[in-house]
């Protein structure tokens, strides 16, 4: 295995090329000796706060915070009632139903109520050429969810991927109608079809736009 | 924190808030502005908490992460010069500092290590470390700033940061 040492500062003062940055967040998901040594630079870079003198927050300042947070609470619990209906009008469309289901359908519904019921996802429909395509739905931390409204065409599969700086990044592939993944700091996906899987770890970065394009969507 | 806690959070704004506020005003220079980026922080803080991972680094390199981003997002999307309050400048000489002095003797003593860390190191690359730190400036940009070779922004960079990981020890 390439260790991304040298890299590594680069890497932390957002230097490196979208390509190489890539690649090395790639390499840090498996490499502890790497995450190690990157964990170590980052303490030592943002030591620089504590040569600064502390300045007190205005007073108001926490008031406001509380104040969003019951805001927020408030406004995610209305959207999850109306995003659960959705969600579960999707599953039922998906032709996953209740009684009768197959080891996969039991995962995938897992899934989807999992998805559904958390307060912290958003979500929008995708189209495409006019049609409807299905449902992404993402969370802050970094994941997301695709739900296809039909399976790919025979002989393709689904591909999500990350775009930034011209490229596509490979999140994850399945011949399925769910895909899930780690969408990380991208804040353009970008759907098409393909001939085989690519996922994160092993795919390979290509130019922007995919043969086969079938959405963008910028994530707010 | 990771199950949402507020009791958590508020404790937490009250340990960091004086370091995260004087590093956005560091940033931004606006005070304005500023109290706006502490408020994001601690709710952007609030909403990734589950992605905090303590063998992955301290809570406050997490906290200070999205402050820093969040301040150098504004700046990048105001792209005007900040508005400058010297009262409020941790870095100016004439400004007031004995409201700010943080009153815990351990923040007083961190702070003159790395004070002292940081006058110890050659002043281009203190220079080069701070302005990637406090303006985000890419190494690239760094280069073309000061008519530096890249190679030669990249190298000083890493030795700073060798240097200051040398003397503070494991941060």
């Amino acid at each position: 295995m390439e260790h991304v040492e040298e890299l590594l500062t680069d890497y932390l003062t957002g230097s490196l090329e979208a390509r190489d940055q890539a690649q090395v967040e790639a390499h840090l998901r498996t490499c502890r000796r790497c995450q190690e040594e990157l964990r170590a630079l980052e303490e030592t870079f943002y030591t620089l706060t504590h040569a600064l003198i502390p300045v007190p927050p205005p007073p108001e300042s926490l008031d406001r915070i509380r104040s969003e947070l019951r805001w927020d609470r408030r406004k995610r619990n209305a959207i999850r009632t109306l995003f659960l209906a959705a969600a579960l009008g999707v599953a039922f469309a998906l032709g996953i139903y209740l009684g009768g289901k197959t080891p996969i359908q039991e995962t995938a519904l897992e899934k989807v109520a999992y998805w559904a019921s958390d307060p912290g996802a958003h979500w929008r429909l995708l189209r495409t050429e006019g049609e409807s395509l299905g449902l992404l739905l993402w969370r802050e931390d970094g994941r997301c969810l695709v739900l296809f409204r039909e399976p790919p065409p025979r002989g393709t599969v689904y591909q999500l991927w990350g775009e930034e700086g011209g490229w596509l990044f490979p999140l994850a592939g399945g011949p399925t109608r769910i895909l899930e993944a780690d969408y990380g700091h991208f804040r353009t996906l970008v759907l098409s079809l393909e001939s085989r899987p690519e996922n994160a770890v092993s795919g390979k970065p290509r130019p922007s736009p995919p043969a086969r394009f079938l959405t963008r969507l910028n994530l707010p | 924190m990771a199950r949402g806690e507020e009791e958590a959070l508020e404790a937490l704004y009250h340990t960091l808030a004086p370091w995260v506020f004087a590093l956005i005003h560091r940033i931004l220079k606006n005070p304005e502005v500023a109290k706006e980026v502490l408020q994001d922080t601690f709710l952007r803080v609030y909403q990734q908490a589950w992605r905090y991972d303590p063998k992955r680094g301290k809570p406050t390199t997490f906290v200070y992460a999205i402050a820093r981003n969040l301040a150098l997002s504004r700046l990048r999307g105001e792209r005007r010069q900040p508005l400058k309050d010297p009262t409020l400048d941790p870095h100016d000489p004439e400004g007031d500092r004995e409201a700010t002095w943080g009153t815990e003797r351990e923040d007083r003593e961190d702070r003159v290590r790395v004070v002292q860390a940081l006058e110890d190191l050659p002043p281009q690359e203190r220079l080069l470390l701070e302005e990637a730190f406090y303006l985000g400036l890419t190494h690239r940009e760094l280069a073309e700033r000061h008519g530096l070779p890249l190679g030669t922004v990249k190298a000083r960079i890493r030795r700073a940061l060798a240097k200051l990981r040398g003397k503070l020890g494991e941060a």
